[in-house]
């Protein structure tokens, strides 16, 4: 069942320089449902598709606030997910009560991907299994972090991960540099428009299962979901599907179908 | 910190001292005045120590403190170091006034609730995106904003001149001169106090200390030469 | 490598039979994989330059950062693995602070590079870490004397006077022989490691990257920065000129 005897642990360099439990914890973030990020001049977006294990159970909540100026989206463990945002908000805590000021997002990036990397260097503990986008405003603008397993970390206009987040992010390459000046509404719609090349084949966006937020330098951090949700996502509803809405003007074609759902793994992401 | 007596020996009182310290806003920023004496108990041991510094890593922040002179290098060493680290991280942004106020506020508050305070009465003047900043702490760890400070005897001596003197916009050489006053009548009643002061600003060019100079002082009241003594021949 | 599968590359705390750390040469692995890093010192200072390869057009330009400060008067230069190399940059910057605060002044650069050596060190001397997968440049201007120091995943450090790691490093080294180094300014030192990057990448197989170039000189006032945007555009003109030249 080895691939190989240098991917059991994170502290044995395979012979080519590599590390396969990093890369495997990676892959974890894969398995993950998509969760997009954007940003203008303005705002900074994100964007995220939950799941349900099943019909009676609740959908995945992927978006967490972490201060008034940030929140993250997240794919992979959440509970790992949940271990990274709970530093987070203890640090942004800490960080109000000794400087009155909300903390500087790519410093605090910083800490987690440091902290991220502690994991890959020591026996007896694992890599987080999750990635990070992390959508803050501060005294520098608004700003858009991903955060990796590896401890890398990395600043972007607008990025996807997650499950077939590829289609995503061609999506918003053909249309990043559009992004600076647009409005909230339209970063809104880009972020869905992204998140709905994501979808495996028979299945679209609802106001359940999609979840978007979005802060910037004088407005705090907001959650978008169910009911607050439904407008955006009727607005991009494709052409057959519902009354046309306001589509986006060079709205890309349907994705091709997308590769099928990755089977499940041992350990179970996002429920 | 263990004593042959027992128990834990901390500063219980400063040992070589500044005196008060004087700001104001003003149209442009806000300006500071302190003398530059460090007393040794009632000895003007050393004359020209200075008590304020441009600080933080943009350089637009300026400290100015009295108390203890060896608690405050200490608290400049804190500052220099928090401003290489963000050196070193070069992210474009810097510590503001406010968010240094902030921190040497807790930083005074933690160690006086370990009965271990640094003995300073700090004043933190700053100007960035056009606004002025002002606000002071003490050695307990109570921190304020206003438009004009004083600290030490100059909470007494000098506020009511400010009072009576400060308005909105004041121009820079009206500020000047409500500062020399302050610092002229600091320097009369004040025993500590030295003739010798500086004057330091903070606005939009950033923060900068001047050079020091002499109060001028007029001590030729006819009951000065004359002495008020009943002798009547110039002696007290 | 004949040694692979033989059970003796498994730890960082066995030797081989014919006396090698495996684990040791596997992390210097992922260093000659990433890129390429070069450092020149003049007698007026020091430049450093890394070429990155451009992972995506929509990452926010100057980000992922391969230079980084340690002190004022010193930065450093990474290959490898960026989120290894981080913990090393804090490490120094650790030491670097904790050096002015008990002594007054910058650290030397012997004391740095020492200092952070000895880091790397021990992460190859215990069975529960692993080595750093990254080698790191020093630039250091204290005290008068600019000076270049390399560091690899075995804790092994050397003096240089130019030098470069990563994937492209040999031909690196050979261009920087032919440099006069006692003439050399830091200004075009700065020029010359935009060359060097430059030639070892051929636009037509490789992938497009983007280079960071750093100096610490009298010109910056002892103290280690990137270099302004002009200079960095003359630079790699310059370079992609000679490049041009170069495969006419």
């Amino acid at each position: 069942m080895f691939r190989n005897q240098y991917d059991t642990d994170c502290i044995t360099w395979s012979p080519a320089g590599r590390i396969h439990q990093i890369e495997y914890a990676m892959e974890a973030v894969k398995q993950g449902s998509a969760a997009i990020g954007l940003r203008s001049n303005k705002f900074a977006v994100v964007a995220t598709l939950k799941r349900s294990s099943s019909e009676l159970s609740s959908y995945q909540k992927k978006i967490f606030v972490i201060d008034d100026n940030m929140g993250i989206a997240i794919a992979g463990l959440v509970a790992d997910a949940r271990v990274l945002a709970k530093y987070m908000r203890t640090e942004c805590i800490n960080h109000r009560y000794v400087y009155d000021e909300p903390m500087q997002v790519n410093r605090l990036v910083v800490q987690v991907a440091d902290k991220a990397q502690i994991g890959t260097q020591r026996a007896g503990s694992r890599p987080f299994g999750v990635g990070l986008l992390v959508a803050g405003a501060d005294s520098t603008g608004p700003h858009l972090f991903v955060t990796e397993p590896s401890g890398q970390y990395f600043e972007y206009v607008a990025m996807a991960i997650g499950a077939r987040s590829q289609a995503g992010r061609t999506y918003l390459e053909r249309h990043f540099e559009e992004f600076a000046e647009l409005s909230l509404d339209e970063l809104i719609q880009h972020a869905l428009l992204a998140l709905r090349e994501t979808l495996s084949s028979g299945s679209e966006l609802t106001s359940s299962n999609v979840a978007v937020g979005y802060v910037s330098v004088d407005k705090p951090f907001t959650i978008l979901e169910d009911d607050t949700i439904q407008g955006y996502i009727d607005l991009v509803k494709k052409p057959d599907e519902a009354p046309a809405g306001d589509l986006l003007s060079d709205a890309p074609a349907p994705a091709p179908d997308p590769a099928p759902d990755p089977a499940p793994e041992a350990m179970e992401t996002e429920g | 910190m263990a004593a042959r007596s027992g128990g834990a020996q901390r500063t219980v009182h400063p040992m070589v001292t500044g005196g008060s310290v004087c700001a104001i806003k003003y149209a442009d920023g806000v300006l500071v005045a302190a003398d530059t004496l460090a007393a040794y108990g009632s000895l003007a041991r050393f004359e020209s120590v200075p008590r304020m510094k441009a600080v933080g890593m943009a350089h637009d922040v300026l400290l100015a403190a009295g108390g203890d002179i060896s608690d405050y290098q200490q608290m400049l060493k804190f500052i220099e170091a928090a401003a290489v680290e963000e050196y070193a991280i070069n992210d474009g942004a810097s510590m503001s006034a406010s968010a240094m106020h902030h921190w040497l506020t807790r930083l005074m508050y933690n160690r006086r609730s370990k009965m271990d305070p640094l003995w300073n009465s700090i004043v933190v003047c700053g100007h960035r995106d056009g606004k002025a900043y002002l606000g002071t702490t003490d050695l307990y760890g109570t921190m304020y904003e206003d438009n004009f400070i004083a600290t030490g005897l100059g909470a007494h001596m000098a506020i009511p001149l400010m009072r009576k003197t400060w308005k909105e916009g004041m121009t820079e050489e009206e500020a000047r001169a409500l500062l020399v006053e302050c610092m002229r009548v600091l320097f009369y009643r004040d025993t500590r106090a030295s003739s010798m002061i500086t004057i330091g600003k903070a606005c939009a060019e950033g923060s900068s200390v001047g050079e020091p100079f002499q109060l001028d002082t007029y001590w030729e009241h006819e009951l000065f030469v004359k002495g008020g003594g009943h002798r009547g021949d110039g002696s007290w | 490598m004949s040694s692979i599968g033989t059970g003796y590359d498994q730890s960082t705390t066995t030797f081989s039979p014919d006396g090698r750390v495996f684990q040791v040469e596997y992390a210097m692995k992922a260093v000659d994989n990433s890129s390429t890093a070069i450092g020149i010192r003049c007698k007026d200072g020091i430049a450093m330059a890394v070429d990155k390869p451009v992972i995506s057009k929509m990452l926010v330009e100057g980000s992922n950062r391969r230079i980084l400060n340690v002190d004022k008067h010193s930065g450093m230069c990474v290959s490898g693995l960026q989120a290894d190399a981080r913990q090393i940059v804090n490490h120094a910057r650790d030491e670097a602070a904790s050096y002015l605060d008990f002594n007054g002044g910058p650290i030397p650069g012997s004391v740095l590079c020492d200092r952070v050596a000895g880091l790397m060190h021990a992460y190859t001397l215990y069975w529960y870490v692993r080595p750093f997968g990254a080698s790191v440049l020093i630039a250091n201007y204290a005290e008068d004397s600019p000076e270049l120091y390399a560091v690899e995943p075995s804790g092994l450090s050397y003096r240089y006077l130019a030098t470069a790691i990563g994937k492209g490093k040999n031909a690196a080294k050979s261009a920087l022989e032919k440099l006069d180094l006692s003439t050399l300014s830091c200004r075009e030192a700065v020029m010359e490691c935009a060359k060097i990057l430059y030639m070892g990448h051929d636009p037509s197989k490789d992938k497009p990257i983007e280079l960071e170039l750093s100096w610490v000189c009298d010109e910056t006032n002892r103290m280690h920065q990137l270099v302004p945007p002009q200079l960095k555009i003359e630079a790699e003109e310059a370079a992609k000129a000679a490049r041009a030249a170069m495969d006419e």
